[in-house]
């Protein structure tokens, strides 16, 4: 469904992304995993089209959309939810959706497979972290996408918190066959949600598999525990 | 001929200096000061006030010690007001428009006449051409001299290029910031006193002066001094020779022909760097 | 990385459903407005407050454009002059006035949205603020063409003063204001809104920002340039006074700071009291007026402030 070819990025002096391959499959949960730094959010900007790539290519649904700009991927099925959460803190819940879609009906089902229903004319800004997670991947849902980037949707929320979001994660994708690719620091919760997984460092992709494998791997280790 | 092509290097040496105060703010302190043009207007004032009592020179010099003094004071407002962009927007403009108030109260809102700085003239080039010329190169050409040498100018540097980083490297900005202001007020008066006698000065030149800053600006690209030396000269030898060649009513579309180009072509400016959606 | 989220405190704007205050405050306003030229016997005032009302328009509509997007434009007064000199130029006939009008107001406005495709913030504002004082300059240099300062003369068809031209200029500032009115409240509305608060996410909801600009700048053009014909009408010259951006720009960032961006009815009030102050401040000295006009922008940065006092 989606193929990043060889992809590379510079900033300036900083080699941001060195020839990264990475094929992601229809329905599947990927998870994607690496030191701060190793390049992830650059990827994730490479693919949704906030960031160009120098070399390389993303392919989707057989499509070359290495130059298409963001909205125009997000109207082919490509949604995604952001490192800092971003949200319109002076829109009411049901607002934020409606920036995403025309459809009412669409936006009350998104609210109610997130569990937000209650809250729709509540200002964004009076959710708390939790429900904001939650409001950024009913706004996914509101856009029809075919393909889900999560960028650490579950940085700051509790254990049980991120339990149920995994939980949710998981039951759209095997209801709905949604494709999801997550960005995650917090291993242990996001191996019981992903099948597979990418592991990158200092801009490259060192390894992949499941994430018992990828556990093993000396490589991930040195990467996590620092070169020696 | 050769009296149109020394004309345009004289009025694009000074838009130069013009520019480069109002960027030198703009990349170093992050400050837009829309009441550039309106100091500058003050200076010309200033100085031909004085000229009417007292000699030329002395006049002058005067008129540079009180405006680069109160402009380097204005860093006490600049300084309270740059903590939001809107807001610099407008106090600047109110600023602006006190000082165009405070010209009307005290001088009326008359046309008056800027004395040249020195007379007479060598052949067809007249003296003040060839000051305003030396004065441009020699402050540019001290200007970089500064920035290349000098602690304090490299500390300028570091923080256009990334204040953040400066400030973790233990450069005190409040010294930097004090000394841009007090550059940039250094080059807006020299530039007022170089280019109001050639032009009839009224109160409202303040906005002749920040549009043609604003122009080179985002013609060169904005907050940076070396893309506004560029496009001033390319402004001002644009303007007169499409003036001459075609037709002069075709001058004042001139800058905006070459801002909405740049804008489509580069909107960065040609110097300017991918910043342009800081904010 | 790990979690260093802080909840971000929204700016103190009251965007909720404040509908209801918002309709009650249209009727009444509009009530009262009905029934000034029975109250004002002057010729005088009434022409002075039709004139008043179709700046409240024009603030309206920037409003509606810019203070909402985010896009603070410093040379909205172009959109006046371009549509001011594309109409009063050509024709004289009253019908294609206010439709040359009305197109010359669309270019303008698409020329006004063309810079934020590119800038943003303050770049943007100090490019927009070149173009009506190049405008002037033109407007002074080929004064074969534009008569400069003494301005275009305007074909007469409005009787002035009285009741009808106030009536004529009421029933259009109903008409508009209840177009601004009702595209707020659509998705189009919510998306100027949210264009003000994040642009990018605005992108990942898959809409293309640049059309979102040059449509609601379009729109609110098209509004202005029929307002202008009609302020001009009454003013009697297309002149370069018309494109002065000070301090008409000031007004018309003051009201709508007055109550809460986006709020176009408010805007459309505050555009239409502080016209009737200019007019007030016109007998007092010109440094007066300046030393007034800026203690008013002083005000502008405590409203600012105050909004984005959470930041």
């Amino acid at each position: 469904m989606l193929r990043v070819e060889s992809v590379s990025k510079r900033f300036g002096g900083v080699v941001a992304l060195d020839g990264v391959s990475v094929e992601v499959d229809k329905g599947e949960l990927m998870g994607l995993i690496g030191p701060n730094g190793s390049g992830k959010t650059t990827l994730f900007n490479v693919v949704t089209g906030h960031v160009k790539p120098d070399n390389g290519r993303v392919v989707f649904d057989g499509m070359d959309i290495t130059r298409k700009p963001v909205h125009l991927r997000v109207k082919i099925g490509i949604a995604r939810s952001f490192q800092q959460p971003k949200y319109f803190p002076s829109l009411t819940v049901r607002d934020n959706l409606r920036v995403a879609t025309r459809d009412e009906g669409l936006i009350e089902e998104a609210l109610k497979v997130v569990g937000l229903s209650g809250k729709s004319s509540v200002p964004a800004a009076k959710l708390t972290l939790h429900e904001i997670r939650r409001l950024e991947l009913a706004r996914c849902l509101a856009l029809r996408p075919k393909l889900v980037l999560l960028d650490e949707p579950m940085a700051g929320l509790a254990m049980r918190e991120a339990a149920e979001l995994g939980e949710l994660i998981k039951s759209l994708n095997s209801t709905m066959g949604l494709t999801y690719v997550i960005v995650e620091h917090r291993l242990s919760s996001l191996f019981k949600v992903v099948e597979r997984v990418v592991v990158m460092n200092a801009g490259r992709k060192i390894a992949e598999g499941t994430p018992e494998d990828v556990v093993r791997n000396p490589l991930v280790k040195q990467a996590y525990l620092g070169r020696s | 001929m050769y009296e149109i092509l020394f004309f345009s290097l004289v009025l694009g040496s000074c838009y130069a200096l013009m520019t480069a105060g109002f960027n030198l703010l703009l990349g170093v302190a992050r400050i837009i000061n829309l009441a550039y043009g309106a100091y500058m207007a003050l200076v010309a004032y200033l100085y031909s006030g004085f000229s009417e009592s007292m000699p030329v020179p002395i006049a002058a010099m005067l008129a540079m010690a009180i405006s680069v003094a109160l402009g380097t004071f204005g860093w006490i407002i600049l300084r309270f007001i740059r903590r939001d962009e809107v807001l610099m927007i407008v106090v600047s403009l109110a600023i602006a428009l006190l000082i165009e108030g405070a010209l009307i109260w005290g001088y009326g809102p008359y046309q008056r006449v800027v004395p040249a700085l020195v007379s007479g003239s060598l052949g067809w080039v007249s003296a003040q051409w060839l000051l305003a010329i030396l004065v441009s190169v020699a402050v540019l050409a001290g200007y970089y001299i500064i920035i290349g040498r000098t602690v304090i100018g490299k500390k300028m540097v570091a923080i256009a290029e990334n204040a953040d980083l400066a400030l973790m490297m233990g450069i005190n900005p409040a010294k930097v910031y004090l000394f841009t202001t007090f550059l940039a007020s250094l080059f807006a008066s020299l530039a007022s006193l170089m280019i109001s006698p050639f032009l009839t000065v009224s109160p409202q030149v303040a906005w002749l002066y920040l549009t043609i800053v604003l122009s080179v600006s985002i013609v060169g690209g904005l907050g940076s001094v070396g893309g506004s030396l560029i496009a001033a000269f390319l402004i001002s030898f644009a303007e007169r020779f499409s003036a001459y060649y075609l037709d002069p009513s075709v001058e004042p579309f001139v800058p905006l022909l070459l801002i909405i180009l740049v804008l489509l072509f580069r909107p960065q400016g040609i110097l300017g760097r991918g910043a342009t959606r800081w904010a | 990385m790990m979690g260093s989220y802080k909840p971000k405190i929204g700016p103190l704007r009251m965007g909720g459903p404040r509908a209801l205050g918002d309709f009650a405050a249209i009727v009444g306003i509009i009530a009262v407005l009905a029934v000034v030229p029975f109250a004002v016997t002057s010729s005088y005032l009434l022409s002075a407050l039709s004139m008043a009302l179709l700046f409240g328009v024009i603030t309206a509509t920037y409003d509606f454009a810019s203070i909402r997007t985010g896009y603070i434009n410093l040379g909205y007064t172009f959109i006046m002059g371009i549509a001011g000199y594309v109409a009063f130029l050509s024709t004289s006939s009253p019908q294609l006035l206010a439709l040359l009008a009305a197109v010359g107001g669309a270019l303008g406005g698409v020329l006004m949205a063309l810079p934020g495709f590119r800038l943003r913030g303050p770049f943007y504002a100090m490019a927009t603020l070149i173009f009506p004082f190049v405008l002037i300059v033109i407007a002074r240099t080929m004064y074969d063409v534009f008569k400069g300062d003494d301005g275009v003369p305007v074909p007469f068809w409005l009787p002035v003063g009285g009741p009808y031209a106030y009536y004529l200029v009421f029933s259009f500032a109903v008409v508009s204001l209840l177009v601004l009115y009702v595209l707020i409240r659509t998705r189009f509305g919510t998306i100027l809104k949210s264009m003000s608060e994040d642009e990018i996410l605005v992108e990942s909801n898959g809409i293309n920002t640049n059309i979102i600009k040059l449509v609601s700048f379009v729109i609110a053009g098209t509004i202005a340039g029929i307002s202008t014909f009609l302020y001009v009408s009454l003013q009697g010259v297309m002149s370069t006074a018309v494109i002065e951006p000070i301090p008409l720009l000031i007004y018309m960032l003051l009201a709508c700071g007055i109550y809460k961006p986006g709020g176009v009815v408010w805007s459309f009030m505050g555009g239409i009291g502080l016209y009737m102050f200019d007019i007030y401040l016109r007998g007092a000295t010109p440094e007066l007026r300046l030393a007034i006009i800026s203690a008013m922008l002083i005000i502008i940065y405590f409203l600012i402030r105050g909004r984005h006092a959470a930041r």
